[in-house]
């Protein structure tokens, strides 16, 4: 076949082609065919120098060996059946002599073959990682909302407390759709916040209008239960009240995490909560302590029903926000206001109170395991024995929830792009935790919590599992194992302080309460406050942060009851600093950038600022 | 007499770099000498004999070069590394040390 310029250009030496020197003499073909020998042995040497698929260069080397040992052995009389004879096995020659040029390549070929090898294999696996990771599909076997919803269920309808909240909320105008609804315009103009265009009085009149409303909730906090039916069939669907949200496709569980979606009613109750405060200094205006008692033990009872009613953590938050105020405001009433609250009063709120001690009076994580395990088997395959692997639907699923609500489509498209998660998705089935991996370490962790959460923040001890989680915070390949977990556990560390500080307050108040208590008694103030015991209280409460006695000075004869707060340093009952500014009642504790402030933390009664 | 391959294995490296100690050689020419001075017990076709030169290259016990001859051929020489000679003393001592247990086995006959 005769050469084209192309071909010649492909059997030609790189160094020929430089020197622009097409001479084509790479090809063996040629040197075969030019050779002088008979048409027998040119067809064997070019089946053997065919079959090596070496190189051109090398193939080249072989065919001109091959010819002139044939020529040689003509050259000594042998036939040329007699040296194809003598040659061997064609096949097995080729097989040989490609072996042995192989192995005679540079180094570098070699290590680049054996990285290509590597790579071709990797890629492979890879593939097959992918379509592991594409085709696996997440196995829903439990309805975790039903679980919850059962207990809840279970409550008779004439016991449940949420129907009487819901019509007293909607009689106020309280509406998830209305975020301009007239009562949050009543709670700015009695904040004083000049935020509102309602003046005060037209909120303090609104506030007597809806009287009757108010003593419904408090009537219906009086009822056992919540009775807050989650989920699709719920009492979510409710568009009087909640609006949009009512009408929107019911979440599954794992987007308890985005309360309003499934928890709608806590943002109401957030809002009641200072409606209900509002009232109840209102009552104390009014000279109606009555009314005062009944606000603020609504109050409490309001967050014992919330804190059982789904046991979900942010229903805890919700709960303790509730139990705050109502200690706040026995706190701020005994301050400003102590003629109006007799003592047999102040001895009932003293026992709402004190009815809680430990972190674990106020939360449970049970509905947390609920969560978490409905998370995994939203994210994971199911092999039957407990184990399985992330999958591409449920990654899709967990993007698509917390990119919901997000503004910028963009960034929601590109989240559920299936071609990224081809990508990348192997690498997270790989990097990530297996399902038994996840869930042994989250419960291994629940269960440290729990334990914790039995214990004072100072004598609490971190757990083996919490430390490995600090590790895993500060490696990125854990990180990305143990994502999930991860996250949750940043949340959980602050359920502990959240509590203790809820706790500390009323301990503080509890003592406020005593001393007012002895001095109607004694007519003073006791000296120390030992001489509270036992008949003003059970025990001295102890400083939650050093574990010492609450400190009792008086300063200008008032007494108050101080912790040293977490700088650890007592100031004799100085207050961090606010420039004028009210003292908010966690100052004492930490700054925004979580460390400890220079100052006491008052217990009681509210602090103004320190000179 | 056939030498089975296993043994042809081991032998044939050492005839060959034995072979090239004296000289340089072209490929046909070791066949024609392994051949007459092994009495065909050592005689291998092309097929064995040129992958095997190429592996002896590869693992540079031999190295070539290409003459052209007068007859106008390319013919390619092979002869022996300093590495290839270190390694034939080693093939004879460990030739030498085989056939003397061997002799002792009895493998060898009376």
């Amino acid at each position: 076949m005769p050469d084209n310029t192309l071909s010649k250009i492909r059997q030609t030496l790189q160094g020929d082609i430089v020197l622009t020197r097409n001479t084509g003499r790479l090809n063996w073909r040629r040197v075969i065919d030019k050779a002088s020998l008979d048409e027998l042995a040119k067809a064997v040497i070019k089946k053997v120098v065919r079959k090596t698929r070496l190189w051109r260069i090398e193939r080249y080397d072989v065919a001109r060996e091959l010819v002139v040992h044939f020529l040689d052995a003509r050259d000594a009389d042998v036939s040329t059946e007699r040296a194809i004879e003598r040659f061997g096995d064609v096949r097995q020659a080729a097989k040989l002599i490609r072996r042995a040029k192989v192995r005679n390549r540079s180094s570098l070929w070699h290590a680049m073959r054996f990285t290509g090898r590597i790579v071709a294999v990797l890629i492979v696996l890879y593939v097959i990682l992918a379509i592991r990771f594409v085709i696996g599909q997440p196995d829903v076997k439990v309805d975790y909302v039903a679980r919850i919803n059962a207990s809840i269920k279970a409550v008779p309808l004439d016991q449940r407390a949420w129907p009487l909240y819901r019509d007293a909320m909607v009689a106020m105008g309280f509406n998830e759709s209305e975020p301009d609804a007239l009562v949050y315009h009543v709670l700015k103009a009695l904040e004083g916040t000049g935020k509102s265009g309602m003046s005060r009085a037209g909120a303090t009149k609104w506030l007597r209008d809806n009287a009757p409303h108010l003593e419904q909730v408090r009537k219906a906090s009086q009822r056992p239960s919540l009775g807050f039916v989650l989920g699709d069939s719920g009492s979510m669907r409710d568009g009087q009240l909640f609006g949009s949200i009512a009408s929107s496709p019911a979440p599954p569980v794992m987007a308890g995490v985005i309360k309003s979606e499934l928890l709608p009613h806590l943002n109401h109750f957030s809002t009641l909560k200072w409606v209900i405060v509002e009232d109840a200094r209102l009552a104390l205006e009014d000279t109606d302590p009555d009314r005062f008692e009944r606000n603020v033990t609504s109050l409490f009872r309001m967050s014992e029903q919330l804190r059982h009613a789904d046991d979900f953590l942010i229903s805890g938050m919700v709960a303790c926000g509730l139990r705050s105020a109502a200690i706040a405001e026995v706190g701020n009433a005994l301050q400003a206001r102590p003629e109006k609250l007799s003592s047999a009063m102040l001895g009932r709120l003293e026992k709402q109170i004190s009815n809680a001690r430990l972190a674990s009076d106020l939360f449970t994580f049970q509905t947390e395991r609920f969560l978490f395990m409905d998370v995994i088997q939203r994210l994971y395959t199911d092999d039957g024995n407990g184990d399985g692997r992330l999958t591409a639907r449920g990654l899709e699923g967990l993007q698509t929830m917390f990119a919901r609500g997000s503004d910028n489509r963009d960034i929601r498209t590109s989240l559920l792009d299936s071609s990224i998660a081809f990508v990348g998705g192997p690498v997270v089935m790989v990097g990530g935790a297996s399902r038994r991996e996840m869930t042994d370490a989250f419960n291994a962790y629940i269960d440290a919590m729990e334990q914790r959460l039995k214990y004072p923040l100072r004598d609490a001890k971190r757990s083996a599992i919490e430390q490995k989680i600090d590790t895993w915070q500060k490696s990125p390949t854990m990180m990305i194992r143990y994502s999930i977990l991860v996250n949750l556990s940043v949340t959980m560390s602050n359920i502990q302080r959240s509590a203790e500080r809820v706790l500390a307050k009323g301990e503080g108040v509890e003592v406020g309460i005593a001393l007012e208590l002895y001095k109607r008694d004694h007519g003073s103030y006791p000296a120390s406050a030992d001489l509270l015991v036992p008949k003003y209280l059970k025990e001295l409460p102890a400083d939650r942060v050093d574990g010492a006695a609450l400190r009792y000075p008086r300063i200008d004869g008032k007494p108050i009851v101080y912790s040293v707060g977490e700088d650890r340093d007592d100031d004799t009952g100085r207050a961090p600093p606010n420039n004028g500014n009210p003292i908010p009642w966690k100052a004492g504790l930490r700054d925004n950038k979580d460390k400890p402030v220079d100052g006491d933390w008052i217990l009681y009664p509210t602090p103004t600022d320190a000179p | 007499m056939k030498i089975e391959r296993e043994l042809m294995r081991g032998a044939g490296p050492a005839a060959v770099l034995r072979l090239l100690a004296p000289a340089e050689r072209y490929g046909y020419e070791l066949v024609q000498i392994l051949e007459k001075q092994s009495d065909g017990v050592l005689a291998m076709g092309q097929s064995t004999l040129y992958p095997l030169l190429y592996n002896l290259e590869a693992k540079g016990l031999i190295a070539s070069r290409v003459e052209t001859a007068d007859n106008g051929r390319d013919r390619k020489y092979y002869r022996l590394t300093g590495r290839g000679k270190r390694q034939l003393v080693r093939y004879r001592k460990q030739w030498e040390q085989l056939t003397i247990a061997m002799g002792k086995l009895g493998v060898l006959g009376a």
